[in-house]
C-alpha cells in the first residue's frame, strides 16, 4: 500500500498543460496561451495566435494603395492613426513626394493624441488585469475625450482612414486646436490622479514590481520594441533614433525604465514608461500647435497613387513599438506585396522567456505589461 | 523589522490616498460623470460647416446617401470602394435618340440614366473613400449639421439585413425602356426570378415509398406547383388520349381498359401506369417501345418508386386485369387515402386482421373506425367506394387471391418457398426498422404463415411506422422471390 502511494504513476508530479483563452478577459483579444505548469509555477508558455487573422497582407495584393488605408486601420485598432501614418510614410517614401509642412504637423498632433489614447487603454487594462478596476474606468473616460476630438476631425471614432498617402483627408475642423489645448489642460492633472491611485498603490506595486523582468539584451535579441523595450532602459525610440516627419523640431524626452520600485525592466517599469510617455506626448502636441503653419493639406495629395517599380521599408514608432511596412511596387496602382512588421508580435514572443518561474496569476500581469493588440499580431 | 512596519504603513497610506481620490470625485460627480443616459440623452454630433466644398465635407459617418438626380453614373465611387458594396448600372441612350437624361445641379449634362444604384450598408465599412472622388459631390455621409437636408440616422439599425440595402436609383421602367434599356430590364427580371426560385427551393426532397395513394381530387389539392420532384411530375394530367401513341391495336386497347379501371378506382397516376405496365406484360405485349411511351407520360415511372410497386401489386392487379376491369379489390395501400394518422393505423390493422380471417375487409375497417370514433365522412366515402366493387368479388377467397395463383410463375414460387431465415433481415440498416421487422417475422413464424404473408406483414408494419424505405422494400421483394 505504502509503495503504491509513492509510485509516481499514482501521484503525478509532472507538468500540466493549461489553456488560457482564446476567450479570456485578460488576454486582450483572442489569444490562447498554452501554459505548461508545474503546480502553479509556469515552466513554459506557447502563445497560439491566428484567431483574428484576416489575410491583411494577401488582401493588399488586390487593393489599390488608397484602398489599403482602411485595412491598416483595422490592424492595430487601438492606434489606428499610427497604422495609417506608418503606411502612408512608407508609400510616400516609395512615391518620393514632399509633404506640406502643415500636413506633417497635423499628423504629429494626431499621432501623439492617438498615443495618449492608446496608452490610456494600455495602462487602464493593465490595472484591470491586476485587480484595480477604478483606474480603468477613469482612463477610458479620458480616452473618450480624445475620440471625440477625432470624431470632430474625421467623423469616425475608432477606424479613421484619416492619414492618406500624400496628406490627410481633411484639414482640422474649426476650434479643433482650442479643444485640444483644453483637453491637455484637463489631462495633465488626470495623470497625477492616476499616479496617486494606481502607480504608487502598494498592492499594485506588489503585483508588478520585480515581476517578469525583461533584461535589455533579451529584449533586443527578441526584437522587442516600443515602451516594452524602453522599460528595460534601452534608449531606442524611432522618433529620436531615425526621425521621420517633423519630430526633430520638437523638444521631448524618451522616458526609460529605471527600476524605481524593483528591478530594471520589470512589469512596473514598462507600465510607468507609458505613463511618462503620455506626458511627453502632451508636450509634443503643445509645441506642434504653437508651430503649426498654414497651408493646403491637399496640396501633395497625388491624383492617383502609382509609384514606380521598386521596394521600400518604412519604420514608425507606434504606441506598441516599431511598425514596419515593406512594400514592393511593380509600377501598377496595386502593390505587388505588402508586408507588415508587427511590434506586438515580437513583444508577445518574449512572453515565454520572461515568465518562466512565475505563477499563473503573474502571467496576467506580465502579459498586460506587454500591451499587445491581437488585431495587429494576427492581421 | 522596521521595513515590515514601513510596508504596512505604506500600504495603508496608498489605500487611503486612493479612497480619498474616489471620495473627492463624489463631490463633483455632476461634471465628471461620463455615463450618458443614452436613449434620453444623445452625445452631440460634432459641428462642422457643411457645404459641398471639399474642405468642408460633412464628416459624420452616419449613412451613405446619394442625390441621384445629380449622379452622372461615372462609377468613380464604385471603383473607389474597397469592399465593393456599391453597385451601379447605367443605360446610355443610343446616339440617334433624343432622350434627355437631364442636368445635374452643377449644370453638367447627364449622358446616362442610372437604372440601379444600390449600396449595401451591411457590407460598408464606413471608410468614406467613395465620397471623395465623386465629381458631382452627390454621394456623401448624412448627418451632422446637414440634418436639415437629410435626416441623420443616429442609431442606424434595421431589423432585417435587407433593410440595410439601399436602392437610390429612381428611374422608372418606362424611362429605362425609352433610353433603350429593354435588355437590361430583361436581365434584371431574369435575375429576380432566379432569386425568387432560389428562395422557394426546399432542398433535397426525399421520395416517399410507397407514394401516397390518394383520390385524384385530394391529390390535386395537395400539389402546389413546384413543390417537390415527385409531386411535380404529377401535375400533368394523364389522359386516355395519351395512349393513342401506342401503335399495336391490342396493346392500346388493354392500356386504355386498365386506365379506365384504375381511374374509376381513384388510383393516382403512378399506380395507374404501373397497373398498365403490369397488365401489358402479363399479356406478353410489353415491348420497349411501349415502355418508353409509358415512361414519357406525365407521371414518370421513376425506377426505385415503381419497381417495388409493381412487384407488390402482382397478386392484386392480375385478377383485376384478367377477369374484368370493373371489379377491383380493396388494397391495404388504398387506406392511405385516410388522412388522420391514427385512423389510418386503426383501419390498416383492421384490414389486415380481416384479411387474415377471410372476413369482409371493408366492413371490418368501417366497424373498427366506428368503434374508435374516427369514422368521418371522407373515410366513409372512401370505404363505400369499395363496398360495391367488393360485393362482386365477395365470394372469392381472399387467400387464394392474394397468393395470386393465376400468376403462374412468381406467385407459385413465393408460395412454395419455405420461410426465409431471420438473419436475412440483418441487412436492414436502420436499427429500429430491423427490430420491428424481426418482431413481425417471429410472430408470423409462430403463426406458421407463408413466406409471402410474412413479408406482406412486415411491409405493412413498417409502412405504418413510416419506416419503409426503398432499400428495405427491395430487400423484402428479393426475399419474396427467393433470390
Ligand atoms: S464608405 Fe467605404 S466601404 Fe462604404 S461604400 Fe463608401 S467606399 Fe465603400
Ligand atoms: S461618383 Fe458620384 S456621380 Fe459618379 S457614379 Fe458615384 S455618385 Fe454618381
Amino acid at each position: 500500500m505504502e509503495e503504491q502511494l509513492l509510485d509516481k504513476s499514482v501521484i503525478e508530479t509532472g507538468e500540466m498543460v493549461l489553456n488560457m483563452g482564446p476567450q479570456h478577459p485578460s488576454t486582450h483579444g483572442v489569444l490562447r496561451l498554452k501554459i505548461h505548469t508545474d503546480g502553479e509555477v509556469v515552466s513554459k508558455i506557447e502563445p497560439i495566435i491566428g484567431y483574428l487573422h484576416r489575410c491583411f497582407e494577401k488582401h493588399c495584393e488586390k487593393l489599390s494603395y488608397e484602398q489599403i488605408v482602411p485595412f491598416t486601420d483595422r490592424c492595430d485598432y487601438l492606434a489606428s492613426m499610427h497604422m495609417d501614418h506608418a503606411y502612408s510614410l512608407a508609400v510616400e517614401k516609395l512615391l518620393d513626394i514632399e509633404l506640406p509642412e502643415r500636413v506633417e504637423y497635423i499628423r504629429v498632433i494626431i499621432s501623439e493624441l492617438q498615443r495618449i489614447a492608446s496608452h490610456l487603454v494600455a495602462v487602464g487594462t493593465f490595472g484591470l488585469d491586476v485587480g484595480a478596476i477604478t483606474p480603468f474606468t477613469w482612463t477610458i473616460r479620458d480616452r473618450e475625450r480624445v475620440l471625440d476630438l477625432f470624431e470632430a476631425l474625421c467623423g469616425a471614432r475608432l477606424l479613421y482612414n484619416y492619414i492618406w498617402p500624400g496628406g490627410v483627408s481633411h484639414d482640422l475642423p474649426p476650434k479643433f486646436l482650442e479643444r485640444t489645448i483644453e483637453f491637455l489642460e484637463y489631462f495633465d492633472p488626470q495623470i497625477d490622479e492616476l499616479n496617486n491611485l494606481l502607480t504608487t498603490n502598494k498592492i499594485f506595486i506588489e503585483r508588478t514590481a520585480d515581476v517578469g523582468v525583461l533584461p535589455p539584451e533579451v529584449g533586443i535579441n527578441y526584437g522587442v520594441t516600443g515602451p516594452s523595450l524602453r522599460g528595460s532602459g534601452v534608449n531606442f525610440d524611432l522618433r529620436k533614433n531615425e526621425p521621420y516627419s517633423v519630430y526633430p523640431n520638437f523638444d521631448f524626452d524618451v522616458p526609460l525604465g529605471e527600476g524605481i520600485m524593483g528591478t530594471l525592466g520589470d512589469s512596473w517599469d514598462r507600465y510607468y514608461v507609458r505613463v511618462l510617455e503620455m506626458r511627453e506626448s502632451a508636450k509634443i502636441i503643445r509645441q506642434a500647435i504653437e508651430q503649426l503653419p498654414d497651408g493646403d493639406v491637399h496640396a501633395a495629395l497625388p491624383k492617383k497613387v502609382r509609384p514606380n517599380a521598386g521596394e521600400v521599408y518604412g519604420r514608425y514608432e507606434s504606441a506598441r513599438g516599431d511598425v514596419g511596412f515593406y512594400i514592393i511596387s511593380n509600377g501598377k496602382n496595386i502593390p505587388l506585396r505588402v508586408k507588415m512588421r508587427s511590434p506586438a508580435f515580437c513583444n508577445l514572443s518574449v512572453l515565454s522567456e520572461i515568465s518562466e518561474g512565475w505563477m499563473i496569476s503573474d502571467i496576467i500581469a506580465i502579459l498586460g505589461s506587454l500591451d499587445i493588440v491581437l488585431g495587429e499580431i494576427d492581421r | 523589522m522596521s521595513e515590515y512596519f514601513n510596508n504596512i504603513f505604506y500600504g495603508v497610506k496608498s489605500f487611503l490616498t486612493g479612497m480619498k481620490l474616489t471620495l473627492s470625485h463624489f463631490k463633483n460627480k455632476k461634471e465628471l460623470v461620463a455615463t450618458l443616459q443614452y436613449p434620453h440623452e444623445k452625445w452631440p454630433v460634432p459641428e462642422r460647416n457643411i457645404g459641398f466644398d471639399h474642405a468642408e465635407y460633412n464628416l459624420i459617418r452616419s449613412r451613405l446617401h446619394v442625390d441621384i438626380d445629380d449622379c452622372i453614373a461615372c462609377m468613380q465611387c464604385e471603383k473607389a470602394c474597397p469592399v465593393d458594396c456599391i453597385k451601379i448600372d447605367s443605360i446610355k441612350p443610343p446616339k440617334d435618340s433624343d432622350f434627355d437624361c437631364g442636368m445635374t445641379s452643377n449644370d453638367t449634362q447627364k449622358k446616362m440614366i442610372v437604372s440601379r444604384f444600390t449600396i449595401d450598408m451591411s457590407e460598408c465599412m464606413y471608410c468614406n473613400l467613395c465620397v471623395f472622388p465623386c465629381p458631382e459631390e452627390c454621394i456623401y455621409m448624412v448627418g451632422g449639421p446637414n440634418a436639415s437636408k437629410h435626416e441623420i440616422d443616429y442609431e442606424f439599425s434595421q431589423y432585417e439585413r435587407d433593410g440595410m440595402i439601399f436602392e437610390f436609383a429612381d428611374a422608372t421602367d418606362e424611362q429605362i425602356k425609352e433610353a433603350g434599356g429593354e435588355k437590361w430590364i430583361e436581365q434584371r427580371d431574369a435575375k429576380i426570378n432566379k432569386h425568387e426560385e432560389g428562395i422557394k427551393l426546399e432542398g433535397e426532397v426525399k421520395i416517399a415509398v410507397p407514394p401516397p395513394v390518394t383520390t385524384p381530387v385530394k391529390a390535386d389539392e395537395s400539389k402546389p406547383v413546384s413543390k417537390t420532384a415527385v409531386k411535380d411530375s404529377g401535375t400533368g394530367e394523364l389522359e386516355i388520349k395519351s395512349f393513342n401513341s401506342i401503335s399495336d391495336k391490342m396493346c392500346r386497347g388493354i392500356a386504355k381498359k386498365t386506365f379506365t379501371a384504375a381511374k374509376r378506382a381513384g388510383k393516382d397516376q403512378t399506380a395507374m401506369l404501373s397497373d398498365i405496365a403490369q397488365a401489358l406484360s402479363d399479356m406478353g405485349k410489353m415491348t420497349d417501345e411501349i415502355q418508353t411511351i409509358l415512361d414519357g407520360l406525365p407521371a414518370p415511372v421513376a425506377e426505385h418508386v415503381t419497381e417495388p410497386e409493381i412487384e407488390q401489386k402482382e397478386p392484386e392487379s392480375i385478377p383485376v386485369a384478367a377477369e374484368s376491369p370493373t371489379i377491383f379489390e380493396m388494397d391495404l395501400k388504398d387506406l392511405n387515402g385516410i388522412e388522420d394518422k391514427m385512423a389510418r393505423g386503426i383501419a390498416k390493422k383492421a384490414f389486415i386482421a380481416a384479411k387474415r380471417a377471410g372476413e369482409d375487409k371493408v366492413e371490418a375497417v368501417k366497424n373498427a373506425l366506428e368503434d374508435a370514433g374516427k369514422l368521418d365522412t371522407a373515410s366513409e366515402a372512401l370505404l363505400s367506394s369499395f363496398t360495391a366493387a367488393y360485393s362482386d368479388s365477395e365470394n372469392l377467397d381472399p387467400k387464394v387471391e392474394s397468393a395470386g395463383d393465376e400468376k403462374p410463375e412468381s406467385g407459385e414460387q413465393s408460395q412454395d418457398l419455405p420461410l426465409f431465415d431471420i438473419k436475412d433481415l440483418n441487412s436492414i440498416d436502420e436499427k429500429m426498422a430491423r427490430g420491428m421487422a424481426k418482431k413481425i417475422y417471429t410472430a408470423g413464424k409462430r403463426a406458421e404463415k407463408s413466406r409471402s404473408e410474412v413479408i406482406r406483414d412486415i411491409k405493412a408494419g413498417l409502412s405504418d411506422a413510416g419506416k419503409l424505405d426503398s432499400a428495405i422494400e427491395e430487400l423484402l421483394n428479393r426475399l419474396e422471390t427467393g433470390s
